[in-house]
């Protein structure tokens, strides 16, 4: 079963249509890429299918699960607010503006196990890297208020494992002993492989990186690459935008191209590579 | 039908003076996204300067025939000065916080707010502080009603003010760069448009404004005191945010549609003087959560 | 950008500096001991002076260190400025006064009312932040200032529940089982009072703390540094700040409780945004956001401030200027400005630390590079999400 799913994606702001009809399955366990020339909506798709952005119109599924659109907000919401959605959606009704279209939150969409990287990097600067793939945890685990507040045994203990199991997660990605710096203070580096513990933290089925060799020297591009594969070892689809042709092509399984929001190629890289359209679009730009 | 019309006029005058001071918190929160706390206090600080002005000029004892450039200069001298004051305002307490995470330039608005009114609460002592009606008296005679020409008077002047502003800022080159600083700053800057002198522009127009709408509301009252911005300020602020925070046209509609509310819930409704501020507050929630934008909200670009 | 320090063992001082008041071991016996003679000299403070009016001082003072620990939840730590904090301190002590006094005839014991007006407060937290708390920071401080101006106001026009603009007198008092040779009427004593509150105080300083280092907390840490990536990875915003604000109402409520009961009546106007509000705020403000040492700091010094120098300067600056002989200065009358001064002073506080000194008088050291450097601050419900 494919874990992503979307379908006649759209996303407009205002006069620019930054996706327009968009159409692609991630498999499961593969690792896929997405390319384009800047500006070709490739952050924008990642922001949707997130939950930040909320689409123009189209479908989103995850895992079989409908992601947008979603009239069920009762259970992604809690409780209480739900009767304020309820009252102003029957306003919106019956003041002729159509229902509210839902569709789930960021936070939801992560905890039914999608985990994103952000393009420019966005940490806890003033936590330390082991806080950072803490918080990474939050999602997954239950202790309550009154926990946090009496200091119960359980919180205690939960508190433990996740401090161990973060560590486990730094150790992943080589930031181990790096465990209580500042996240701001980092290398640039070890920020790019810090924020990828933080989303691995979270247990993903998914996992979407932005750029994630931005800047990278062709070492630390090798090093990635491998940190890529051995993610999909354990069991997690990796969906990836990136712009360094050489990493794509070595790394991705199949590759789908954007261009001004368009889809224009999808399939394995020897395929992409020749494909004109690819070629024109980005030979194009440049000339 | 004549205590309505009593009534509207009653809210269209306040509504007046709430729309001016509107105008000023909408520009600067489209400019900077910064809610002035302090913008209640400069509008008596404007009030205040007036009654100033015309103390020194000995206005409320002049002859008729020197009211009128008596009046332009109360006004032009008053509108400077808090302007002026709006700038020092901003360069000191919020320009070093530009970048500061949002809670502190908010602090520092409470904090200034404070300042303003302990300053007045030192100079000025708690009380009210009488102050001359150096309007035309007399009403004009509609046929169903009759309306004071001193309410005539000021919706005129507050309408012409607004339009003004709104030709300024359409039509100038200075009006273009504010509406492009609202929009995209980083561009706005790489245009070669001064930023920080922009909105030093936009504050000074807007406390000068604000101050037009203290004296007014010195006139009509014929009292101001130290403390009067707080609640008016904030009755402005939700006019601002009803008619579209940002957008200028919507907070001067928003400024006459919420002052002709309160005046009516408070003349038809025993005991609705009291309660016409809860009204005011129901508007600002129900409007931040079902159509933040305002009436005529300016979408903010989603990137 | 550094690459950081070389890696080491982390001393254990900087170990216990982040469990502050957990360490046992020696070295954390050592660190806590100041704190326990510092109990220890609170509890005797009564017993070793006899003057009723000082212990009275330090328990209305209690009051405000409690109304500022809640405010700091709010503010410093999850980074929502909160300027109707009143209200739930109006709340509390209107719920209590209604529930036992005179008012109705109902007379619900003390200690019930105390946890139950904090309920209740929390309540109202719930209800005001559910459809504002997703709004950006600077509407929520507008909304939070209405309803802090409208709650007053209600009380005061809700005549026959409330009293109107009298408010409520004949308040009940607590009541314990007679111990030690009194005879547990808490009465006009002021002493029972203060142990109460000192009480307590140290019971939510255990509990604060314990939420600072808890999963909430760092989940509120998250969000003030960065929203938008708070909640993609996977922290439910607007629960989260939820549960900050209807905390701090609780802790307000709870005070207010005390305050009503203490005062043995309630009136609206001391309820109001420039009474209470700001107070408070300038207590957290200057003694640092997120750190509860130095809110505790700042109320100590704002209340003394508020209470005791702005009383007293006035006349040692008048009798001063007297003595000086300088017909100058006592015809300006310093004093007298001095005396009303109070609104500058706060608004030059919060202004002036914002700009000089963001962190606060005792700052905790994140905080401190974090107001200094910068935060992004993009609010989920900026980007047009669902």
């Amino acid at each position: 079963m494919p874990i992503l799913e979307v379908k006649g994606l759209t996303k407009r702001f205002g006069g620019l249509v930054a996706v327009n009809n968009v159409d692609l399955t991630v498999e499961q366990g593969e690792i896929f890429a997405m390319i384009g020339p800047n500006g070709a909506g490739k952050t924008t798709l990642f922001n949707l299918v997130a939950g930040l952005y909320k689409p123009t119109s189209g479908q989103i599924i995850f895992n079989g699960r409908s992601v947008y659109p979603v009239r069920e907000f009762w259970r992604t919401y809690l409780p209480p607010l739900a009767g304020y959605y309820t009252v102003a959606d029957a306003i919106r009704r019956g003041l002729g503006l159509g229902p509210m279209p839902l569709g789930l939150k960021p936070h939801a969409v992560t905890t039914l196990g999608v985990a994103r990287t952000f393009q420019n990097i966005r940490l806890f600067s003033y936590m330390t890297a082991i806080e950072n793939v803490m918080v990474g945890e939050h999602s997954r685990m239950h202790a309550q208020v009154w926990d946090a507040l009496l200091n119960t045994p359980f919180a205690r203990g939960e508190e433990r494992r996740v401090r161990d199991r973060a560590r486990e997660f730094l150790r992943f990605v080589g930031l181990e002993r790096y465990a209580d710096q500042y996240a701001r203070n980092l290398a640039y580096g070890m920020q790019r492989r810090l924020e990828i513990a933080r989303a691995l933290a979270t247990q993903p089925k998914l996992l979407m990186l932005d750029e994630p060799a931005a800047g990278f020297n062709p070492q630390e591009k090798a090093e990635l690459m491998k940190l890529i594969q051995e993610i999909r070892g354990r069991g997690i689809t990796v969906f990836l935008i990136e712009h360094d042709m050489k990493v794509v092509m070595e790394v991705s399984e199949r590759i789908v191209v954007l261009d001004y929001g368009e889809k224009i190629a999808e399939g394995p890289p020897q395929k992409v590579r020749s494909d004109p359209r690819v070629i024109e679009a980005y030979l194009g730009k440049s000339a | 039908m004549r205590f309505f019309v009593e009534q509207l006029t009653f809210g269209l005058t306040n509504g007046a003076i709430y729309a001016l001071i509107a105008l000023g918190y909408t520009m600067v929160y489209g400019i900077i996204e910064l809610i002035n706390f302090a913008h209640g206090d400069i509008f008596t600080v404007g009030g205040f300067f007036g009654l100033t002005v015309i103390g020194l000029i000995g206005l409320d004892r002049a002859p008729a025939i020197l009211l009128l450039p008596g009046l332009v200069l109360v006004f032009a001298v008053a509108m400077g000065l808090n302007g002026l004051l709006g700038v020092v305002i901003e360069r000191v307490a919020y320009r070093p916080l530009r970048n500061a995470p949002r809670l502190a330039p908010l602090i520092t608005a409470v904090g200034m707010s404070f300042v303003l009114e302990g300053i007045l609460f030192l100079l000025k002592g708690p009380n009210q502080v009488s102050y001359p009606n150096l309007l035309p008296a007399g009403s004009i005679n509609l046929g169903f009603a009759s309306v004071g020409t001193a309410a005539v008077l000021i919706v005129l002047i507050a309408i012409a003010l607004m339009v003004a502003l709104s030709q300024f800022i359409r039509r100038t080159r200075i009006g273009r760069a504010m509406r492009a600083t609202a929009q995209d700053r980083d561009a706005a800057r790489l245009m070669g448009i001064n930023i920080n002198r922009t909105i030093a522009i936009t504050f000074f127009i807007g406390s000068a404004l604000a101050a037009a709408g203290g004296i007014i509301y010195g006139f009509y009252f014929q009292t101001i005191a130290f403390d009067v911005g707080f609640r008016a300020g904030l009755v402005a602020f939700t006019a601002a945010v009803f008619g579209g925070i940002g957008n200028v046209v919507g907070a001067a509609i928003g400024g006459f549609v919420i002052g002709v509310i309160i005046a009516l819930i408070s003349g038809y409704f025993q005991g609705g003087a009291q309660w016409s501020d809860v009204v005011v507050f129901s508007i600002l929630i129900l409007t931040l959560v079902f159509r933040p934008t305002g009436l005529l909200g300016m979408r903010v670009p989603e990137k | 950008m550094s690459r950081g320090n070389a890696p080491r063992r982390r001393t254990l001082l900087e170990r216990l500096s982040r469990f502050e008041l957990r360490g046992f071991g020696a070295a954390g016996r050592a660190r806590n001991a100041p704190y326990v003679l510092l109990v220890l000299a609170l509890l005797l403070f009564p017993i070793l002076d006899s003057d009723s009016s000082q212990v009275n001082v330090a328990a209305v003072a209690g009051v405000w260190i409690l109304l500022a620990l809640g405010l700091n939840i709010v503010v410093g730590y999850a980074g929502l400025l909160d300027l109707g904090y009143a209200a739930f301190f109006a709340i509390g002590s209107y719920s209590f006064a209604i529930l036992a006094s005179g008012q109705f005839n109902i007379h619900i014991s003390f200690w019930i009312l105390l946890p139950l007006s904090a309920f209740i407060a929390a309540i109202f937290g719930v209800l005001l932040g559910a459809p504002t708390l997703r709004l950006r920071g600077d509407y929520l401080a507008i909304v939070t200032l209405g309803f802090g101006e409208i709650v007053p106001r209600v009380f005061r026009n809700a005549t026959p529940i409330t009293g109107g603009v009298n408010g409520i007198v004949g308040i009940d008092q607590p009541k314990l089982p007679p111990i030690l040779g009194w005879n547990g009427n808490f009465g006009f004593n002021p002493v029972p009072y203060y142990y109460l509150i000192l009480v307590i105080i140290i019971v939510s300083i255990f509990l604060i703390n314990n939420l600072r280092n808890s999963r909430l907390g760092r989940a509120w840490m998250a969000i003030r540094e960065d929203e938008v990536a708070a909640a993609a990875t996977g922290i439910n915003t607007v629960t989260t700040k939820l549960l900050a604000f209807a905390l701090g109402a609780s802790f307000s409520g709870f005070a207010g409780t005390y305050y009503a009961s203490k005062l043995f009546l309630v009136v609206p106007e001391s309820f109001s945004f420039q009474a209470v509000s700001v107070v408070v705020l300038v207590m957290v403000v200057l003694g640092g956001m997120g750190n509860m040492r130095g809110v505790i700091v700042g109320a100590i010094l704002i209340y003394f401030i508020q209470t005791y120098l702005l009383i007293q300067l006035p006349g040692w600056i008048t009798s001063a200027t007297a003595a000086l002989n300088i017909d100058f200065l006592t015809k300006l009358d310093v004093g007298g400005y001095v005396q009303r001064s109070n609104y500058l002073i706060f608004g030059i506080i919060l202004a002036g630390i914002m700009l000089l000194r963001p962190q606060g008088l005792i700052p905790s050291a994140q905080r401190k590079v974090e107001l200094e450097l910068g935060t992004t601050d993009e609010a989920v419900s900026d980007l047009g999400s669902a």
